[in-house]
């Protein structure tokens, strides 16, 4: 009798370990952190200190980022409300290669956008609120680890709120 | 084993079948999001109808306004509340308890005198919970247009929320399940941020 409580313990042990590491456990390298203790909706252009800025006060109309591709720079306090809303950021130097960019447009898709901007320092980026990560190219291993991760990640502000555009308009 | 020796060893059998058994499902069921407390089953099964009305009142208020601010900020809540709706059903799904509470509403809450006494002062007469509109209420705002509904929309809303933000407080304060707080206290965040911007849309009339 002891030996089949045994064998039953020891296979329900073995079940629950086998369960798949979940992504937000997995560490990225060279990823920065700030806690993000403002955001308010304000109707004014906000200061922000990072470039792209990784969350803060921002507009009440959010960007759609439901896998939107923008080709030209895009404003700092909509892309904000995007990042509150649980989506991964992607930007780049505009004389980032064709190739490169077309591969960067190509992993865009549900709860992530993607857009130039060119005031950053690194030819790639990932932002999510609160977090970023710079790369020198779309080859790195840590660009697909970063958006497994943080599209609609822990440390989302808003659980559940949509990236889908704002029916009639921003 | 004969079948005589198979009914002796009966009871000891069933024992052993029992506690291996019992074992199997300890050693399967090792976090906290398997094992609910009351005020972790009662708060998902509450907050749940509690995000029922936001998303009511905001469809409302959508369809009787053509201000674009009012009409962004309702699309918004009636997505984030929805989504929010459907993250603790899947909880009551999962630890196998009933979505909708048998009981009386925020009977969860209730082991506070400090909690009972501020839950007393957020209930409208006739409401259902904290910062809940009544019927009445209800009606009002589906009989109102333009600027007469964006004001009771964004009154109620905002009672709505001060409620809630007390409904997610609570259950921080009783659970330490991470999946439970994490979400309760981006409610609480949330929903005060959203106050402070309801707050100005309020003075803009």
């Amino acid at each position: 009798m002891i030996s089949l409580s045994a064998l039953l313990f020891v296979g329900g042990t073995w079940w629950s370990s086998t369960a798949q590491q979940s992504a937000f456990e997995q560490e990225i390298v060279g990823l920065t952190s700030t806690i993000v203790t403002e955001r308010s909706h304000v109707q004014t252009e906000v200061d922000y200190k990072d470039a792209p800025p990784v969350g803060g006060n921002h507009a009440p109309q959010w960007l759609a980022c439901n896998g939107s591709i923008y080709d030209e720079p895009v404003v700092d306090e909509n892309a904000v409300h995007s990042l509150e809303h649980g989506a991964v950021w992607i930007t780049y130097k505009p004389d980032l290669s064709n190739e490169q960019i077309e591969a960067l447009k190509s992993k865009v898709k549900g709860y992530s956008f993607i857009s130039p901007y060119p005031e950053q320092e690194s030819p790639v980026m990932l932002t999510a609120w609160g977090v970023q990560l710079s790369v020198d190219s779309v080859d790195d291993e840590r660009v697909d680890q970063f958006l497994a991760k943080f599209r609609q990640g822990p440390q989302t502000p808003e659980p559940g709120a949509t990236c889908n555009a704002i029916p009639g308009g921003m | 084993m004969s079948y005589e020796v198979i009914k002796k060893q009966f009871p000891a059998l069933l024992i052993g079948v029992v506690v291996g058994a019992g074992l199997f499902l300890l050693g399967q069921s090792s976090t906290p999001a398997d094992r609910p407390n009351a005020a972790e089953i009662g708060f998902a099964q509450d907050m749940s109808v509690h995000h029922q009305q936001a998303i009511e009142m905001s469809s409302l208020v959508r369809e009787r306004t053509d201000n674009q601010d009012i009409r962004a900020f309702a699309f918004d809540i009636i997505n984030t509340q929805a989504n929010q709706r459907g993250m603790m059903l899947g909880w009551l799904d999962l630890w196998q308890q009933p979505l909708t509470a048998p009981g009386k509403p925020m009977a969860w809450m209730a082991d506070s005198m400090t909690m009972n006494a501020q839950m007393n002062d957020s209930f409208t007469p006739g409401a259902y919970m904290p910062g809940m509109a009544t019927t009445d209420e209800m009606d009002q705002l589906a009989s109102l247009e333009g600027i007469a509904a964006e004001k009771l929309f964004l009154e109620l809303m905002i009672r709505h929320h001060k409620g809630g933000v007390m409904m997610a407080a609570g259950v921080i304060e009783r659970s330490d399940n991470e999946t439970v707080t994490r979400l309760a206290q981006t409610m609480v965040n949330g929903q005060q941020a959203e106050m402070d911007y309801m707050n100005e849309l309020l003075r803009t009339y």
